[in-house]
């Protein structure tokens, strides 16, 4: 009697972990799928390697790779910015000091910081915003050893997306300051 | 006791007391009594006719120079046949057979709401509620739809495009629907108009309001005009003007409330401009024949047409107002003394558009 | 005998209280909203006339393209109503000398309007004349008209001056259909937008472009002095810097040597100032300049960016938008940069202030909860109100009278970044009366001229 009920309960045991257990595997699937479609919707019909939604931004800021030019060899040419912000990011430093020293090791060259915003502001303030942000990159290159004589300053406002969608994803990766060979 | 002290002659303290008691009542019971039998004395006509009757009939046609839209006629027909046994115990309907058609549904309904009044059966009433609020849509006022639009108009605070447009659109259907009702009820009037006998049939409605019980109407002109669904009590001219009308004027609650109607219809008032509130009035004085028709207008505030140009042009939006509800209508003839010259105040205060 | 007059005595005495022999008085105190009923004539010419504007101007008839200026600009501001042509009885010849009322009132007409033309010489060049009337139909009576001589050209002026006329007569406000609108045609996709300048008739016609699409162009407005001129923000040679165009003679100057990049230009009510922002090292400031004495001064100095200034119709104010409380807000200065005072306190964001003509109102955008409003309130910030609300919008400009705003719309893309386009709208001070303005082009920065000058 004793035997069988235990057998019993391991059993159930048994057939119960194995319900739980495939239920798990079915939601991370679900998951996965579902961020795959969005990830494709949200991005242009250019074939992009798949990655996760949460890759493309972190808060407000864009930290994927569509869109990014390079300035030179493995140096990114851009860098972005929160809804309304200025503040340069761990990333963006990142990527201006890449930029710093390349300009270090190419001292003719010189270039314009362009500074763009998304479009949900008004058209003014946006232009006052895109200066902002192109000359908190100026200045970061400056104190990265860049002579600021090397180093103008443009301001597109909302004027110039790189992106037409109307979504955050889009408008995350037209909050940009972008570095371009002036000669 | 009573026998007592009327033989007794001779008053004694209390006795004295009772006796003036006494007298006082019977003075007092005599003067009653012959207020009772007073009025049925003065009257013409041999029924005792109760006041609250035919509120919603006055409106339409007191003065009968406005016909009854085909639709009406044809309820106030069924009620007619309904009520076939009320007909004949009353003596009215056979003399005024020999009348047009109308005036004969006319105190047919009369009647039945009579009878229905003295019994307080409730289904009679629901019977003359019903024909009530048929009537009134059969015979579309203007007033009704105009509230409908002003109302949807005014409550909507930030109104989208697409509510925009089909406010518009409805306006102007609506506005279509009225000036084709309009002009429906006009050809009806041209086509229907005879040189009616008014006095016999205008007296009995006449003798009525003189009785009118105000609260009664008060209650009735609620009821329909819940349904027409006014939202703002402000614009309820009807217990402030009421008040007034009780004291200034002869006219009825009714009769005031009809012109208040017909001027809203008549009167565009160039609203968007800079009105400040109170600071707008345009006293008319109207000088009206017998049907209603402007014999004469004065706006008796020349000077200052004179000298403020937006003030003008403001009066001037009021004199074609007075123009246009040319003549007015549902003025009861038997009282024209009281209505032949009238001061109007015009005051936009109950439309200021939101600047 | 004796008992009935008795008992009549009675009831006089009884039924008939306090009579009061003081006349009726009524209250009228509501009318309605509706439009009224105009009608415009045709305006009738002679055959000579038609000949010499055949020749002119090549249009077959003149007089009835004029009543449609005239009809089309009065139903448009939602105040009237033109009755169709094909209901109208008289003749417009016979209208114009002497109407029979009853004809056009018994067509509802509450207003009539008609008029002439007729083709003059003078000093051996053509001109016309138009003459036109304004009758009260329920009154019987002529009310207003003038009569205009002028180029052919200028027929489509006519109209509007009429309009103009017509409606100052009949509502109390000054016209604004005499004017002009300046904006900025667009074209081509949303990355790589092509911008001109562009003038047109605020009803939309005659069409002039005013820069070729080479560069980026901006923000466009009017001097209110002399709508003559014209101040925008450019990006010719990839410096974005403000400029005053000439319309009569196109030719074009920037304005002062600023180093930085300057925008968002204004001129002052008089004409003789300009004022603008000027961005440099990250921060805007406002700075305004005399355009006859060439001395320029800053007004703000904040670390904050503060732009978008426009001056109060007397000169003595500046609203703009700042950012110094951390967000975009609204501020009033006093035109010397003193006295800053913030005014909206609204949730949201708040940008582009426009001082109103009458000078009681500033109009704004607002950006709250994703969704972009059109609104307006008075100068302390008090008042605000919501006219329109959209996926976004912004750019409010005044109509001379102070009672239309005008302003720009932008669609949302889809997912493949398709369908994006801006057009330009107008709205009522009511909130009413929204419309779209039409335009060749995909619009945006509108700004209203001033009513037009001889």
């Amino acid at each position: 009697m004793n035997l069988s009920k235990i057998l019993k309960n391991v059993f159930l045991v048994f057939i119960f972990g194995l319900i739980v257990t495939a239920c798990a595997t079915k939601k991370s699937v679900k998951t996965t799928t579902e961020s795959t479609t969005t990830t494709k919707a949200a991005e242009t019909q250019k074939a992009d390697p798949i990655e996760k939604l949460d890759a493309l931004m972190q808060g407000d800021v864009y930290v994927g790779s569509d869109t990014v030019g390079e300035l030179a060899s493995g140096v990114p040419d851009r860098v972005f910015f929160a809804t309304n912000e200025t503040i340069l990011t761990t990333a963006s430093r990142e990527t201006l000091r890449k930029q710093a020293a390349w300009l270090r090791q190419n001292s003719d060259v010189t270039v314009v910081v362009e500074g763009h915003a998304d479009e949900r502001g008004t058209r003014e303030y946006n232009l006052a915003l895109g200066e902002r942000r192109a000359n908190a990159a100026k200045d970061y290159l400056m104190t990265y050893g860049v002579s600021s004589d090397r180093i103008k300053v443009l301001s597109y406002g909302k004027e110039r997306p790189v992106d037409s969608g109307s979504n955050p994803l889009s408008w995350s990766k037209n909050r940009r300051s972008v570095t371009v060979k002036a000669n | 006791m009573f026998n007592k002290i009327a033989l007794s002659g001779v008053p004694n303290g209390f006795n004295n007391f009772s006796f003036g008691m006494l007298f006082s009542v019977i003075f007092h019971g005599s003067i009653f009594v012959a207020t009772i039998f007073a009025l049925p004395f003065v009257v013409k006509k041999p029924i005792e006719l109760l006041p609250s009757i035919s509120v919603e009939l006055i409106q339409i046609s007191e003065q009968m120079n406005i016909p009854y839209a085909p639709k009406a006629a044809k309820i106030i027909e069924k009620a007619k046949t309904e009520n076939k046994k009320l007909l004949s115990e009353q003596a009215p309907p056979k003399e005024i057979k020999k009348e047009i058609n109308k005036q004969v549904k006319f105190d047919n309904q009369k009647d039945e709401i009579d009878l229905s009044k003295s019994k307080k059966i409730p289904v009679p009433e629901k019977k003359q509620e019903k024909v009530k609020l048929e009537k009134s849509e059969a015979v579309p006022l203007p007033d009704k739809k105009l509230e409908k639009i002003e109302t949807e108009q005014e409550t909507e605070q930030q109104p989208s495009k697409e509510k925009k447009k089909t406010l518009v659109e409805k306006e102007k259907r609506k506005k279509i629907e009225k000036q084709v009702e309009k002009d429906l009820i006009i050809k009806e009037f041209v086509k229907k108009t005879k040189p009616i006998k008014d006095d016999k049939a205008i007296q009995a409605s006449e003798f009525e309001k003189k009785e009118l019980d105000v609260d009664l109407i008060k209650g009735l002109i609620a009821k329909q005009y819940e349904n027409v669904g006014e939202v703002k009590k402000k614009s309820d001219g009807i217990t402030q003007s009421e008040d007034k009308s009780m004291r200034l004027t002869k006219l009825s609650v009714t009769t005031e409330y009809s012109i208040q109607m017909q001027y809203k219809d008549c009167w565009s008032p160039p609203i968007g401009g800079e009105y400040k509130k109170n600071d707008y009035l345009v006293t008319v004085k109207l000088d009206l024949e017998k049907n209603g028709r402007v014999k004469s207008r004065e706006i008796l505030e020349r000077n200052r047409m004179g000298i403020d140009s937006k003030y003008r042009i403001f009066a001037e939006s009021v004199d074609r107002a007075v123009l246009k509800c040319n003549p007015l209508r549902n003025l009861p003839l038997k009282t024209y003394e009281d209505w032949s010259t009238m001061i109007l105040r015009f005051n936009p205060e109950g439309m200021m558009v939101g600047q | 005998m004796k008992k009935n007059l008795f008992l009549i005595f009675l009831f006089y005495v009884i039924l008939k209280p306090s009579i009061s022999f003081s006349l009726v008085e009524i209250d009228i105190t509501r009318g309605n909203l509706d439009p009224m009923p105009i009608s415009v004539s045709p305006f009738f010419s002679d055959k000579i006339t038609d000949e010499n504007i055949k020749k002119d101007l090549n249009i077959e008839n003149l007089g009835l393209e004029i009543s449609k200026i005239i009809e089309n600009n009065l139903e448009k501001t939602g105040l009237f109503d033109a009755i169709e042509k094909e209901a109208f009885l008289q003749k417009p010849d016979i209208a114009h000398l002497k109407p029979r009322f009853e004809d056009w009132a018994l067509i509802k007409s509450q207003v009539l309007i008609t008029g002439k033309v007729t083709s003059k010489i003078i000093n051996e060049k053509d001109y016309i004349n138009i003459e036109f009337k304004l009758w009260d139909v329920l009154g019987a009576k002529m009310v207003d008209g003038f009569s205009l001589t002028t180029t052919p050209r200028s027929w489509r002026r006519v109209g509007h001056k009429i309009s103009d006329k017509v409606y100052e007569r009949l509502t109390g406000e000054s016209g604004y259909f005499d004017t002009r609108i300046i904006y900025v045609a667009e074209e081509g996709p949303k990355t790589q937008r092509i911008k001109k300048l562009a003038l047109m008739d605020q009803d939309g016609f005659n069409t002039k472009y005013i820069t070729l699409g080479s560069e980026l162009v901006l923000t466009p407005r009017f001097n209110p002095a002399n709508d003559k001129e014209i101040t925008y923000m450019s990006y010719f040679r990839n410096m974005p810097r403000v400029y005053i165009v000439n319309l009569q003679t196109g030719e074009q100057k920037v304005v002062g040597d600023f180093r930085g990049m300057t925008f968002a230009p204004r001129f002052s009510p008089d004409g003789k100032k300009l004022i603008m922002s000027l961005a440099k090292d990250g921060n805007s400031e406002i700075w305004v300049r005399n355009l006859e004495t060439n001395i320029q001064e800053k007004l703000t100095d904040h670390p904050s960016i503060d732009t978008s200034p426009s001056y109060s119709p007397d000169g003595k104010f500046i609203t703009f938008n700042s950012d110094r409380s951390g967000y975009q807000q609204i501020y009033v200065m006093r035109s010397d940069g003193s006295k800053v005072k913030r005014i909206s306190f609204g949730k949201g964001i708040y940008g582009t202030p426009v001082w109103s003509p009458r000078g009681d109102l500033i109009a704004f955008t607002k950006l709250h909860k994703g969704k972009f409003f059109i609104g307006v309130m008075r100068t302390d910030g008090t008042g605000e109100r919501l006219l329109t609300e959209n996926f976004y919008q912004e750019a409010p400009s005044w109509s001379p009278n102070g009672r239309i705003i005008i302003f720009y719309r932008e669609t949302k893309t889809d997912d493949k970044g398709q369908g994006f386009s801006a057009k330009l709208w107008s709205i009522d001070l009511t909130g009413y009366n929204e419309r779209l303005v039409s335009t060749e082009t995909d619009a945006s920065d509108p700004s209203w001229s001033s009513l037009l000058g001889n």
